[in-house]
């Protein structure tokens, strides 16, 4: 990202945070001198942050009162034992979740991380994605090599616009998310996790947290597509994705 | 522990309400969170702050487990009236009613730019911390903020003021 001559979007706010190291803070400074363009893109990144903090804190309503707690649980006992105990000292709050946690939730593996992660992105998240197309270029390469497949010359997709690429992690295993928005706004990603446990899977339709998911995997890798919409195109963007990949 | 969070209290039920972008599910997942913290004692590494680790677990509790339970029973996300906002009762005062849009506007931010903002703006962390809350690299975190300046700079009140 801080490579090269481009500067970001995220390399200014960056340099707005004071999160710029050293290199990054000189470059930008050196070109604003010169650069109206990014003078500009600075201008629209500013903010008046102490304004944001203090009127955001002022604005807050109070805490509820703080439940009553069972001592620190060094024994580990089963949580729903002292759950019944607490609900009556909880002043607030119409739903409890001494019943929830009564029982653990089962392990949600990969699909479902990815699943809540992807829950969180709505079309509002990637129309602000606004890169250039070298950015998106070095993202793929950067991905390739976290994960050692080719994503370089990621096949087109009918409907789809591939907007950005990055790596995320699951326990331990690099998570490559690359991110697509539909035509008419809906985000819809392809996640590939390196893992060697994987055990081969042909095409999978299924759905997960609300979504519609078609997984696979092959040698060493898991995919899983991801997307609020209907199974058909979304089998068949995997199909292309399977064949190419 | 228990003195420890009550100092850690406030901070961590603002994070909760952005997390959820309502006042009420903002108070489940703090309950929510308080019990697990409890639980998950063990976990904790003193010396190291208590009010990050369980916004950590906060923010593992909403997209893991109580987010979907929700949405699927809660009908919708991120209705911006039903925040509550301390004065906005009385919003005749200027200051109350700017107050309350600066909340307002971050609370309209897609959930993970909220997130964000909520972490680094109005909590002061660090990209470092706010990456280790939410469990993502710093530069998604980076991406978010540029993503959240870029609308509160077109939607903020008052935005020709000093600003960084």
């Amino acid at each position: 990202m801080t490579e090269g001559t481009w500067i970001s979007d995220e390399d200014l706010t960056a340099y707005l945070d004071g999160e710029a190291k050293d290199a990054l803070r000189l470059k930008i400074a050196a070109a604003l001198e010169k650069d109206t363009e990014l003078q500009a893109r600075l201008a629209a990144l500013t903010l008046d942050v102490d304004m944001l903090r203090a009127s955001a804190l002022a604005a807050f309503p109070p805490p509820p009162p703080m439940p009553s707690l069972p001592a620190a649980n060094r024994s580990r006992a089963p949580l729903g034992m002292f759950g019944a105990g607490l609900v009556a000292g909880l002043a607030i709050g119409a739903f409890t979740f001494a019943t929830f946690f009564a029982q653990p939730a089962p392990p949600e593996g990969w699909a479902g991380f990815v699943a809540s992660y992807q829950k969180l992105y709505t079309a509002e998240t990637l129309n602000a994605i606004d890169q250039q197309p070298a950015e998106t270029q070095a993202q793929l390469l950067q991905v390739s090599e976290a994960n050692g497949l080719d994503h370089g010359n990621l096949p087109e997709v009918e409907g789809m616009t591939l907007k950005r690429a990055q790596i995320l992690g699951f326990k331990g295993k690099p998570l490559v998310q690359i991110a697509y928005q539909r035509a008419d706004g809906t985000p819809v990603a392809l996640c590939i996790i390196l893992s060697p446990s994987q055990d081969p899977m042909p095409l999978t339709e299924g759905e997960n947290k609300g979504l519609q998911t078609v997984r696979w995997n092959r040698d060493n890798h898991g995919f899983l597509l991801i997307g609020d919409m209907d199974p058909l195109p979304l089998k068949q963007a995997a199909e292309v994705f399977a064949t190419a990949l | 522990m228990r003195d420890g969070m009550q100092d850690a209290y406030p901070a961590v039920w603002r994070f909760c309400v952005s997390l959820t972008g309502r006042r009420d599910w903002g108070e489940d997942v703090l309950q929510a969170t308080c019990l697990r913290a409890i639980e998950k004692a063990d976990g904790f590494e003193p010396g190291t702050h208590l009010d990050r680790w369980m916004m950590r677990i906060a923010h593992r509790l909403w997209l893991n487990e109580l987010r979907a339970r929700k949405v699927r029973t809660g009908g919708g996300l991120v209705p911006v009236e039903d925040i509550d906002v301390a004065d906005q009762k009385t919003p005749a005062a200027e200051t109350n009613i700017f107050v309350s849009e600066v909340l307002s506007q971050i609370n309209t931010l897609p959930d993970a730019q909220r997130h964000a903002v909520s972490l680094v703006y109005v909590e002061g962390m660090s990209y470092r911390e706010a990456a280790d809350i939410m469990e993502i690299p710093i530069g998604t975190v980076m991406s978010r903020l540029a993503a959240a300046r870029k609308t509160l700079n077109q939607n903020m009140p008052d935005q020709k003021r000093s600003s960084r």
